[in-house]
């Protein structure tokens, strides 16, 4: 046998092949005594083509979770999306993205999801019905014999078909198809459709719609209880213009004030909050306006038409509201003055009024006064902008939807096919739109989940969603997202537009005609097709390109979408704006309940549609950081006087309806207001909705809309309030705001800053050697001033690192399993300014002097060579010792091992370690991007540069807060913000030398 | 009272004891058993299923830990240091004191275990050598605490087991039944002769000299656990003495609770009197006076340092969510011991036996507040936590471990003399002149 040669065959000999016989043979018996079925493991032959084991693929699509159209990046692995990202080339969001949109992965994998097509089955005399699996076929030719019928006997226009507000192909293919039955009924539904903006900017302008707002360039932003870093318009790209705008430049920074009945998110930014109460922010507005029309400041407006705008304000002087609003004459007049500034320039401010926050009985007339700011301002056509406005002005009215609610119960609709929305839990429970339903004969729901409405329908066709999905979005007229399916469907699931084609082709040939030949997707394309503009000619060659299809699609999907070109759009005031009165609407509504209801859209979820998602169930509110379940916010005040405590159950008592609510005790609340956040109280909804301890807010509302726009009146209903003799509470995150003087979120004037009367903070004497970092050192800057405390990297980081859910019961024992937090403390702000808020996202600190590493007894914890403080689960015992040392309080202990509903799993990062029972756990720095960013560079034969490295924190911070890089590298963005006149430690004291350097909030004292 | 008789009474106390032995036997199994269920399905489960509370991390486990290493302590400071110091009056209590002690060590050294997250680990704390070539952090006070823990069990043990020699003789001489041949094989040949003694005498003064630092040593490591850490409420330079003087005075507070059934039981009144209580109830009042100090030395200090931190955690050690245990705490070992001073209730044996088990609430509770309300009131407010409650589990390990320790300790006392016969000798009254029962006893 010659060296070096020998073939295998040649080196196993027979003693060999013996021995491994005799250890492997055991080795089977022992595995087949397991209870775990033995499952076979089959190779691909050909392996799929993008599909690299162990490397991930990323797919460029359009979140679907809210009307804002947001641009998204997946990440996929072996063929399962496991992350979504914003897509930094979006135009609408250009990176960041909300919790929202990154929990739609748990959308996607919801163990509650329909599996397949269900039909209703009478099962007994009494007429009960049960739901059973049929397969795709029968279950839409039950909808086709039904729509058949209906068709054939002329009744087409008897079929009613409620949609979310399509747009693009979507839409074209519903119009068709609606069309193709015979006349059927199309209504975009939408919860929060802004109906008081759109008629208001139809009454001012003749124009219905919902503008685009430029925080970019909003020196002076008045913000009118808009939740604009929430839920209104598109928060993701607002919060992004917001922040850049707000960055302190050449000493200045732009101000920004928030009027509002209860201190939202987004007012906790404000540089100055005011609480009025509800109804009243459009008397402000007017009031407002009275003064720069007044005092003759009004930019860019003829005199006679000041002179008509003075004359729909009079009767609305500062010192006329100065009572209803509780704002003095003197700050209102300061306010307006600073609005309509000349030394800003023309165009320089910004008014915003929120589309749920101002939903009064007087929402229209106070979202014209609101408007008329801007105008006077000059604002409109400058940070006010309709020619990229908002596609959501297609919704339906609740009028409209009361008008079909009306229909149904009336027997005018014999066939309703709903699409996604959610209406029996999103309208007033007062309109009784469930009631009408089941007065419908049949009722087909395209759904992926169920929810309180497809509980009504006599067949279940369940849908894609949308990160399963073909499909376009269209926001705002110039953005046209492009949305990819970026993984096999996960259940038996069909596409809501290939679903309506095939049903509508089997109504016949006359049917079929109007209605594309082909599916969704080659519908999809052709229109991509018929829209592609003209090429432009080479300008240098003056050539013109070939116009080529594949290459525009393709470039489509990998950028998700492109832009279109819009008209800049020049608006004036319409005459018949001066032929009905103004102030006399703005007056607030009496009621002879005690207490007024405000119920706002929740950040976690939306209009309820986010509440059976595990990460949104437990990441903490921002603002009160209950978990799990809502309740109704009063005031110590009002909880005083009604002798009820937190956590006390409250009957909620209004004309409509009556909830019982657990008692939260939220200071930031304008007096004689309870709040109660929209989005909980499930019925129906799935077990984490089950799970959760909350309420519904719209089961008090009044079913009548508000006259003028036809829109659902979220905020003013009277309420009365009972205490009961029950105990429920909702499980807070943190308890204490008040940070009694230990200084860890931290502020600095911008006068002392523009002084130069700040400096970063010293390091104390150490006697301990420093650590070696000869490569790298990880660090990152976390600059306060940005943060609003938006939850997007709380959720990322859940996404990201396999971190799982504990539950309510945990939450109880404040045992999240986050390795990132945002606190939130308050300050009593300067003057009348209102509270000063500030977020202080924690995490890790990866210090270098860590206090964990010194006390674990078998260093499972330890400092490695690149600055990380990095954590050894293998070798974890789990003495917990290193939690109890840690200043910072960001270990996290494994009580259980982690549960994830199936097939909840599929989500799981395969680059991340999982962790069972008994160990530590904690933020490690993403360091599997960090390793990801260093073998990219060594394939492309470089060093790491600034900005390859992004933790998912960072990665989707909508307000860019969070920056991190290498600290070796002095030229590095965190190494120069580190150094950074605002730069600070929490706990410098302690000597603990973190890697995290936060930058101190700067507050404004004007 | 003869040598004879000393002899005869003691060892009766090996016959085959009687019903209310067998039921306190009982009792104390089923609690133990109680204890190990409840550790199997801690084990099994996760962590998880104790009541802990972020940031609440350590809690009942550690308590009970502290705890029993205190009761530890008296047993040690009876026998070694008031052996060196001559004081004769140990003589009756100091059996029953060690192995107290040796039983209390393996009781606490079980806490540390049974409060890991992953117990079937907890080998990993030991240096062992190891083809993986793991080691483990000397820089950690838990690895301290291994050793301190392991010194003071074999030294103890070795101290308990010396004494017993000469005693394990006698008992060989006298018991009939199967125990015979075990005290044979543990008294390792003893015939009681001049050379014996003499050996046997250095060897145990140098013990005593031996186990005296220990005393010391031992429980400043465990306060070292806290003392190391940078916890407001924790870190402070007086844990050693603070602590070693607790130890002590819990320690003296469970030999009082363990003797005055026992000698009932036994029925050694004769033995164990009134005043051996009585100088055990002095040291225990100078030991309450030292505690109290160091109490209002943490609050002084607390006050002093200007630091929010701490001024935070001793506002809330008093006046926060656990006030109530921190006031109980104060009264029973501050307040109650007071009583001391007087001559009557030190010599009464109800009320001793009463503020003993108050002292011994008393300290536990302190254990109990200095980890709980320290951890939950840390640096960061935004994780101050709720009220911490036990759950199920960790209250039946806490029985149990009580249940392991009287299984323990019931068990010693019916099979090994739980008076020294040996130093009873030494130290009985010799008989006067004349008297008929003057002729010098019977070697044993």
């Amino acid at each position: 046998m010659k060296q070096g040669t020998s073939s295998l065959i040649e080196v196993v000999e027979r003693r060999t092949f013996l021995k491994v016989l005799g250890s492997a043979g055991p080795a089977v018996a022992i595995a087949a005594c397991s209870p775990v079925p033995p499952e076979k493991i089959i190779p691909f032959v050909i392996p799929p083509e993008d599909v690299i084991p162990g490397v991930a693929t990323w797919y460029a699509s359009v979140c679907g979770e809210c009307p804002a159209g947001c641009g998204t990046l997946v990440r996929t692995r072996e063929g399962r999306a496991v992350k979504v990202e914003g897509n930094p080339e979006h135009p609408v969001n250009r990176g960041g993205l909300c919790i929202r949109g990154q929990s739609s992965l748990q959308g996607l994998y919801n163990p509650d999801r329909i599996a397949g097509p269900q039909r209703r089955r009478v099962s007994d005399a009494a007429g009960r019905s049960v739901l059973e699996g049929v397969a795709w076929d029968d279950a839409q030719q039950t909808l086709v014999d039904r729509l058949q019928t209906l068709r054939d006997a002329g009744r087409g226009d008897r079929v009613v078909l409620i949609t979310p507000p399509l747009t693009g192909t979507m839409a074209t293919l519903v119009a068709a198809w609606a069309d193709a039955v015979g006349g059927a009924h199309w209504v975009r539904y939408e919860a929060f459709a802004y109906e008081p903006i759109r008629r208001a900017n139809a009454r001012v302008f003749g124009r219905a719609e919902l503008p685009h707002y430029d925080f970019a360039r909003a020196d002076l932003l008045v913000s009118f209880g808009a939740d604009f870093l929430e839920t209104f318009g598109s928060p993701v790209g607002y919060a992004r213009d917001h922040a850049g705008q707000r960055r302190v430049r050449n000493g200045e920074k732009a101000r920004f004030v928030q009027i509002e009945p209860r201190l939202s998110m987004t007012g906790a930014s404000a540089d100055v909050w005011h609480s009025v109460p509800p109804e009243t922010e459009g008397l402000v507005a007017a009031a407002m306006v009275h003064t720069i029309v007044d005092e003759r400041r009004a930019q860019g407006v003829p005199e006679e038409v000041v002179a008509q705008i003075a004359g729909l304000v009079d009767g609305a002087s500062p010192d006329q509201v100065a009572s209803t609003t509780g704002l003095s004459a003197d700050t209102i007049r300061e306010l307006a003055r600073a609005f309509s500034d000349p030394a800003l320039g023309s165009g320089r401010t910004l008014a915003v009024g929120g589309g749920v926050g101002v939903s009064g009985s007087n929402a229209t007339a106070a979202q014209v006064a609101i408007t008329l700011l801007n105008y006077v301002a000059g604002n409109i056509g400058a940070t006010v902008d309709f020619s990229s406005a908002s596609t959501l002005s297609t919704a339906a009215t609740y009028a409209d939807m009361r008008g079909l609610t009306d229909q149904m119960r009336s027997g005018d609709v014999e066939l309703a096919i709903i699409y996604t929305v959610n209406p029996v839990f999103t309208m007033p429970a007062a309109a009784d739109f469930g009631g009408a339903l089941a007065q419908v004969p049949f009722v087909a729901s395209l759904s992926s989940l169920p929810d309180e409405t497809t509980a009504l329908a006599d067949l279940l066709l369940p849908t894609h969603t949308a990160l399963e999905s073909w499909g376009d979005n269209h926001p705002r007229h110039d953005v046209r997202g492009l949305m990819q399916p970026v993984m096999q469907p996960v259940f038996d699931t069909r596409h809501a537009g290939d679903v309506l084609l095939e049903v509508g082709r089997s109504l016949g040939d006359e049917a079929a005609a109007g209605l594309p030949r082909r599916g969704f997707y080659r519908f999809l394309r052709d229109e991509w097709e018929r829209m592609q503009p003209a090429p432009e000619g080479d300008p240098e060659t003056a050539e013109p390109a070939a116009p080529d299809f594949e290459t525009y699609w393709a470039d489509a999907l990998r950028r998700g979408g492109t832009t279109v070109p819009v008209e800049t759009v020049t608006l004036d005031l319409i005459p018949e704006l001066f032929q009905t009165g103004l102030v006399g609407d703005l007056a607030p509504t009496t009621s002879r309940r005690p207490y007024t209801l405000v119920a706002y859209p929740s950040l976690h979820f939306f209009d309820g549609r986010g509440a059976n998602r595990p990460w949104l169930q437990e990441i903490p509110d921002p603002l009160l950081k209950t978990t799990w379940g809502t309740g109704v916010e009063m005031t110590p005040d009002t909880a005083h006087a009604l002798g009820a405590e937190e956590g006390q159950l409250v009957a909620v008592e209004s004309d409509h309806g009556q909830v019982n609510a657990s008692v939260i005790i939220n200071p930031h609340l304008s007096e004689n207001v309870v709040a109660i956040a929209i989005g909980q109280g499930h019925t129906n909804f799935g077990r984490y909705a089950a799970d959760a301890v909350g309420v519904n807010p719209i089961a008090l509302l009044d079913a009548e809309p508000e006259t003028a726009s036809g829109g659902v009146r979220w905020v003013g209903t009277g309420v009365t309030l009972t205490p009961r003799e029950l105990a429920r509470p909702i499980p807070r995150l943190q308890r204490s705001f008040d940070q009694e003087g230990r200084e860890l979120a931290q502020s600095v004037s911008l006068a002392a800053l523009v002084a130069g009367e700040v400096h970063p903070a010293e390091h104390p004497f150490s006697l301990h050697a420093d650590h070696d970092h000869p490569v790298h050192r990880w660090g990152m800057a976390i600059d306060l001033d940005a943060c609003n405390g938006c939850n997007a990297c709380v959720a990322a980081c859940y996404a990201e690192n396999n971190i799982p859910v504990m539950g309510a019961e945990g939450m109880r024992r404040g045992r999240t399993m986050s390795w990132l937090r945002i606190e939130r403390f308050v300050e009593p702000g300067p003057g009348n300014a209102g509270p000063d808020n500030r977020f202080l996202p924690m995490l890790c600190q990866h210090c270098d002097h860590a206090p964990c590493e010194t006390v674990c007894p078998v260093f499972a914890t330890y400092h490695t060579d690149e600055g990380l403080n990095a954590q050894v689960y293998n070798r974890c015992v789990g003495t917990r010792y290193c939690s109890n040392n840690c200043p910072y309080k960001v270990r996290r202990f494994n009580w259980f091992t982690p549960e994830f509903d199936a097939p909840l799993p599929l989500q799981l990062n395969p680059d991340v370690t999982g962790r069972s029972k008994g160990v530590m756990e904690k933020c490690t720095f993403c360091v599997q991007r960090i390793q990801d960013g260093k073998e990219t560079a060594r394939d492309e034969n470089r060093p790491v540069r600034d900005g390859d490295v992004s933790p998912a924190c960072a990665q989707s911070c909508p307000a860019q807060a969070i920056v991190f890089g290498d600290m070796n590298d002095p030229a590095s963005r965190v190494s120069q913000l580190s150094d950074d006149a605002r730069g600070y430690h929490v706990l410098n004291e302690l000597n603990t030398r973190p890697a995290v350097t936060y930058l101190k909030k700067v507050t404004q004292d004007r | 009272m003869s040598f004879a008789t000393i002899n005869d009474d003691i060892l009766r106390t090996l016959r085959p004891p009687g019903r209310v032995y067998y039921a306190g036997l009982a009792l104390a199994l089923a609690a133990l058993s109680i204890g190990v269920l409840a550790f199997l399905y801690q084990a099994r489960t996760g962590m998880g299923v104790a009541g802990y509370e972020h940031p609440v991390l350590w809690a009942v486990y550690i308590t009970n830990f502290v705890f029993w290493v205190g009761i530890a302590h008296s047993g040690t400071l009876i026998s070694a240091i008031l052996f060196l110091f001559r004081a004769k009056w140990r003589t009756a209590v100091a059996r029953a004191a060690e192995a107290m002690t040796v039983f209390a060590v393996v009781t606490a050294a079980l806490f540390p275990i049974i409060h890991l997250g992953r117990p079937w680990f907890f080998y990993w704390l030991i240096p062992y050598p190891n083809a993986r070539e793991l080691w483990v952090n000397f820089r950690s006070p838990l690895i301290w605490d291994v050793f301190a823990i392991t010194t003071y069990l074999t030294v103890s043990v070795m101290f308990l087991y010396l004494g017993l020699m000469p005693d394990l003789a006698a008992a060989r001489d006298r018991i009939t039944d199967w125990r015979r041949q075990v005290y044979r094989v543990l008294s390792l040949g003893w015939l009681g002769t001049n050379r014996q003694w003499r050996h046997y005498m250095a060897l145990y003064g140098f013990f005593a000299a031996l186990a005296t630092p220990l005393v010391v040593s031992v429980h400043s490591v465990v306060s070292w656990d806290f003392a190391v850490s940078i916890l407001p409420g924790w870190h402070s330079t007086i844990f050693a003495p603070y602590f070693v003087a607790g130890a002590i005075f819990s320690g003296l507070a469970m030999v009082i609770t363990l003797l005055v059934p026992l000698r009932r039981m036994l029925r050694l009144e004769s033995y164990i009197r009134v005043h051996h209580f009585e100088n055990l109830a002095k040291l225990m009042l100078m030991t309450s006076l030292i505690v109290s100090y160091a109490y209002m030395v943490e609050f002084f200090i607390a006050w002093y340092s200007g630091s929010p931190f701490e001024q935070g955690t001793f506002y809330d050690r008093m006046f926060g969510q656990y006030w109530a245990y921190s006031w109980m705490m104060f009264t029973c070992n501050v307040c109650v011991p007071l009583l001391l001073f007087s001559k009557t209730v030190r010599t009464n044996l109800r009320s001793l036996f009463v503020i003993s088990i108050l002292v011994n609430i008393g300290m536990w509770l302190e254990r109990y507040v200095i980890i709980v309300s320290s951890l939950s009131h840390d640096f960061d407010p935004a994780n101050w936590s709720g009220v911490y409650e036990p759950t199920w589990v960790e209250a039946a390990i806490t029985v149990g471990a009580f249940g392991l320790f009287l299984t323990l300790f019931l068990l010693f006392v019916k099979n090994f003399p739980a008076v020294s016969i040996t130093e009873m000798k030494e130290t009985m009254e010799r008989p006067a002149e004349g008297d008929p029962a003057s002729a010098w006893p019977e070697p044993v």
